[in-house]
């Protein structure tokens, strides 16, 4: 039989698709957000769809970067990682510390052209935390403030403790003296939404209602797809040095760092396993930059669910057992810095700690005296960690082996679902898990009280020591920072030694900019707003 | 025919409770709950207990099933999202789901434009050189997973070559990628139903039978032999098409391709159930519409067929 007809249909079936093929090659220059070198617009990737528009609710920090160009508060991180005012241009404290007037900069306005007034900054703090909202964070960041709860929960219909006094007047009134509240109002749920265009949109922020002070406006919005900006010219710093910002979503890294190699993105996240190809070649090498940021890594040792972490000498034991330089080093690639204490370097209150050192006979030794000679006795360790970060599980595994060769104690690794995972740690069912705490204000107090603190709800390990306690309830409302500073670390030398949590590092974010990215600003706590970036090439 | 088709639909109600009962209570006994997964780690007790009574999920299950049924029922209204600003799931599905569906048809139309010829062609060469080399494609292409394959594509046309961009979904050019790594597995898996299809049929008494009658090889082929070897296919290719579709997720997500697939993974990771349920609910509704309109399709070129339906 013949099978000229086929041949044919097969021909032109490969015809049509290589000429599909074809039709799109065009020698491109780029990929990736408008198709090629932007101009003077900054292109960088959202790593996942933006979760929530809505300063009152967003979460993750992803997104909070994005809202971060388009709205604004009352005070902001700058690049030496200290709060300083934004739309406030001046700040009084009472004696008391319990209330904070703001004097608001004159002549900001809302993207729309409407004039900021102090009773923008009631209604949105307002609308962050009424019952309405649902907002997941408004309790973590704005509890603070009078009456917040007895509003929170519906069971009073005033906030007492923000009002306006005139215009240009905000008066915060708080529940007690915390001296950390202003890094607090740095979340988006102290940030300024214009009231008129919230409430013409059925009192929602979405992309139809994304109207705020910021140095950039919303110009489109393609959900799990692509957010541009556009510079606002009328910012009251000056219009910023960008035209625009293009955000196109990419939720693959390899997606990510192929569309910057290709010239598609101005600067890219960096995955640890590309670390050594990245080294190794003379171009991406000069463009790797590194930002140190306040975070912790940790194998947590909970007493709950596992009786034997009751006893601080094998805490200690575990503590010594663990190489940091090799899991640094090897896993990490050495990107990262040995934590020997709790609060990161860079926040204000972190003071120099000797920490536990490694020293496996010493571990040896407090395991024999804690009755477990040679690790006999001891039930093989369960150590959970999250699913989906590399270098975690990377951290596990070299953890895993440590504990075998130098305490002889079998560790069975568990990847776990994120989700899952929080609600296991958070009923206190994981024996030890490895973890990360990132920052949410750049204050000890978010380091030490808020997660061991006895009966802190993020003290997740039954942790628990008097004295420890006593010195946070002290520093926590300590009016003086340098005597602050001194009784936290005097806290934290106390946690470091009862080693509820082995403290492992802490982990810069690793990143490729083209060389023609210049301007960024950065601190502790991530990039800022993008005033001064510039990418002229 | 219309027989037929009433019958499938009075059949799809209970396959349609029965779906959406089963995901309602696969997402109510997982592990973890949307407002942990909002709180992340800030999960305390309270906040936990106060979200989960404003979003109604303090309920017992079978009222928020029955809620959740007799809004579908009533205002045909799938739920809100708990992420994504609130929004109506409804509204989620109807931006997103023709992107899926434009990327499932292009890759089946690229996968039936290739797949079948090749099929065809091998069988005709049967152990010829055609088939082996058709026949090694088929088993490399079944065999890479789409997320290998992206990889490789990626790397050779956007990276090295730079011919063509590695993710978004903007123009033309940027379909390319995505289509291919879709449409790879089902035209390696449609050439092969056809080749071995196209065996069986060519070995029949009547194909003989019409050669022996003085019948054009072009005439065997077209009447007899391509119209028998192509009613097994089009079974497969009803199927081919739902899993396309659901196959779509992995390939939205590595390239950014703005549909219900990206969605539906992070309501998965989330917890959304209101988009988990809806979603799966419309990939049943699809399954079902495919396999009915496969079916007619059969009797329309089956004669056989449509007398047995009609009866």
């Amino acid at each position: 039989m013949r099978s000229h007809t086929l041949k044919t249909w097969l021909a032109v079936a490969v015809a049509i698709a290589g000429a599909a093929i074809l039709s799109g090659c065009t020698g491109r220059g780029g990929n990736g957000g408008s198709g090629g070198r932007g101009g003077n617009v900054l292109r960088y990737a959202l790593q996942t769809n933006p979760t929530n528009l809505d300063p009152g609710r967003v979460e993750d920090g992803d997104t909070i970067d994005l809202l971060q160009q388009i709205f604004e508060g009352l005070v902001q991180w700058n690049d030496k990682s200290e709060v300083v005012p934004n739309l406030a241009e001046k700040i009084d404290i009472s004696p008391d510390g319990k209330v904070y007037t703001f004097h608001l900069k004159d002549g900001v306005k809302f993207h729309n052209g409407r004039k900021v007034v102090a009773q923008d900054f009631v209604y949105s703090m307002t609308r962050a935390l009424a019952k309405d909202t649902k907002s997941p964070t408004a309790m973590t960041y704005l509890n603070d403030l009078l009456g917040a709860k007895a509003f929170n929960e519906g069971t009073s219909q005033t906030l007492p403790g923000v009002k306006a006094l005139d215009d240009r007047t905000l008066q915060i009134t708080l529940d007690n003296r915390h001296p950390y509240f202003l890094g607090k109002l740095t979340y988006p749920t102290g940030w300024v939404v214009c009231k008129e265009e919230v409430e013409k949109n059925g009192g929602k922020v979405d992309e139809r209602a994304m109207i705020g002070t910021g140095p950039f406006k919303l110009a489109s919005y393609q959900s799990g797809y692509l957010v541009k900006l556009v510079a606002n010219p009328d910012y009251h710093q000056g219009k910023p040095l960008l035209d625009g910002i293009e955000r196109p979503v990419m939720i693959d890294p390899f997606a990510r760092q192929t569309a910057y190699e290709s010239g598609g993105l101005d600067f890219t996240d960096v995955q640890r396993g590309e670390l050594d190809r990245i080294k190794r070649d003379p171009k991406l090498s000069g463009e790797l930059k590194q930002f140190d940021r306040a975070n912790i890594y940790y194998l947590a040792l909970n007493q709950l669910a596992l009786p034997q972490f009751k006893d601080k000498r094998v805490r200690q034991a575990f503590a010594m057992a663990i190489n940091k330089d090799t899991l640094i080093n090897i896993a990490l690639k050495g990107i990262a810095t040995k934590a020997s204490g709790i609060v990161p370097p860079g926040v204000p209150g972190h003071g120099s700690i000797d920490g536990i050192p490694y020293d496996p006979a010493k571990a040896k030794q407090l395991m024999a005296e804690a009755g477990f000679p040679d690790g006999k006795g001891f039930p093989k360790v369960v150590l959970s960690f999250r699913q989906g970060w590399q270098h975690i599980t990377d951290g596990a595994n070299a953890i895993r082996s440590d504990l075998k060769q130098n305490l002889n104690i079998d560790c069975d690794l568990r990847q776990v679902e994120w989700t899952q995972f929080l609600s296991e740690r958070r009923n206190g069912t994981m024996p030890c898990f490895h973890l990360r705490w990132a920052a949410d204000y750049l204050d000890p107090q978010d380091f030490l009280s808020v997660m061991l603190r006895t009966g802190a709800e993020e003290n997740k390990v039954g942790y628990s020591n008097p004295e420890f306690d006593r010195l946070c309830d002290q520093a926590d409302v300590e009016a003086d920072p340098a005597k602050r500073a001194g009784i936290y670390q005097q806290a934290e030398k106390i946690a470091v030694d009862d080693a509820p949590w082995v403290c492992l590092y802490h982990l810069p974010d690793v990143e490729l900019h083209k060389p023609y990215v210049k301007g960024i600003r950065d601190s502790l706590m991530g990039h800022l707003p993008h005033l001064k970036t510039t990418v002229a090439h | 025919m219309i027989t037929i088709i009433r019958n499938r639909i009075l059949l799809a109600i209970p396959t349609l409770l029965i779906v959406s009962l089963v995901t309602f209570f696969l997402g109510y006994f997982a592990p973890g709950s949307p407002v942990e997964a909002m709180l992340g780690q800030h999960s305390d007790r309270e906040t936990i207990k106060r979200l989960e009574h404003e979003y109604g999920l303090d309920r017992p299950p079978l009222v928020q099933y029955g809620s959740f049924l007799a809004g579908i029922v009533t205002r045909g209204d799938l739920g809100t999202s708990f992420w994504n600003g609130g929004k109506s799931v409804t509204s989620m599905i109807a931006e997103k789901f023709p992107v899926t569906a434009h990327l499932a048809i292009m890759a089946l139309i690229t996968a039936i434009l290739i797949g079948l010829p090749a099929g065809a062609l091998a069988a005709l060469r049967h152990n010829g050189m055609v088939d082996r080399s058709t026949m090694a494609s088929v088993l490399t292409l079944v065999s890479l997973p789409p997320f290998v394959l992206s990889s490789i594509l990626m790397l050779v046309f956007s990276l090295w070559l730079n011919w063509l961009p590695s993710s978004g979904w903007y123009s033309p050019e940027y379909y390319v990628l995505p289509v291919a790594v879709l449409a790879a597995r089902p035209a390696a898996l449609l050439a092969r139903f056809m080749r071995s299809s196209m065996l069986e049929v060519v070995r029949q008494d009547y194909v003989r039978t019409a050669y022996a009658k003085g019948l054009s090889p072009r005439k065997v082929l077209a009447k007899h032999v391509l119209k028998n070897a192509f009613l097994p296919v089009l079974t497969v290719l009803g199927n081919t098409f739902g899993f396309l579709l659901t196959g779509s997720f992995v390939v939205e997500t590595i390239f950014t391709v703005p549909g219900i697939g990206y969605e539906s993974i992070q309501s998965i990771v989330r917890r959304d159930y209101p988009v988990i349920q809806g979603v799966a609910l419309l990939v049943a509704v699809i399954f079902i519409t495919v396999n009915l309109i496969v079916d007619i399709l059969y009797s329309v070129i089956d004669p056989r067929v449509r007398y047995e339906g009609a009866r």
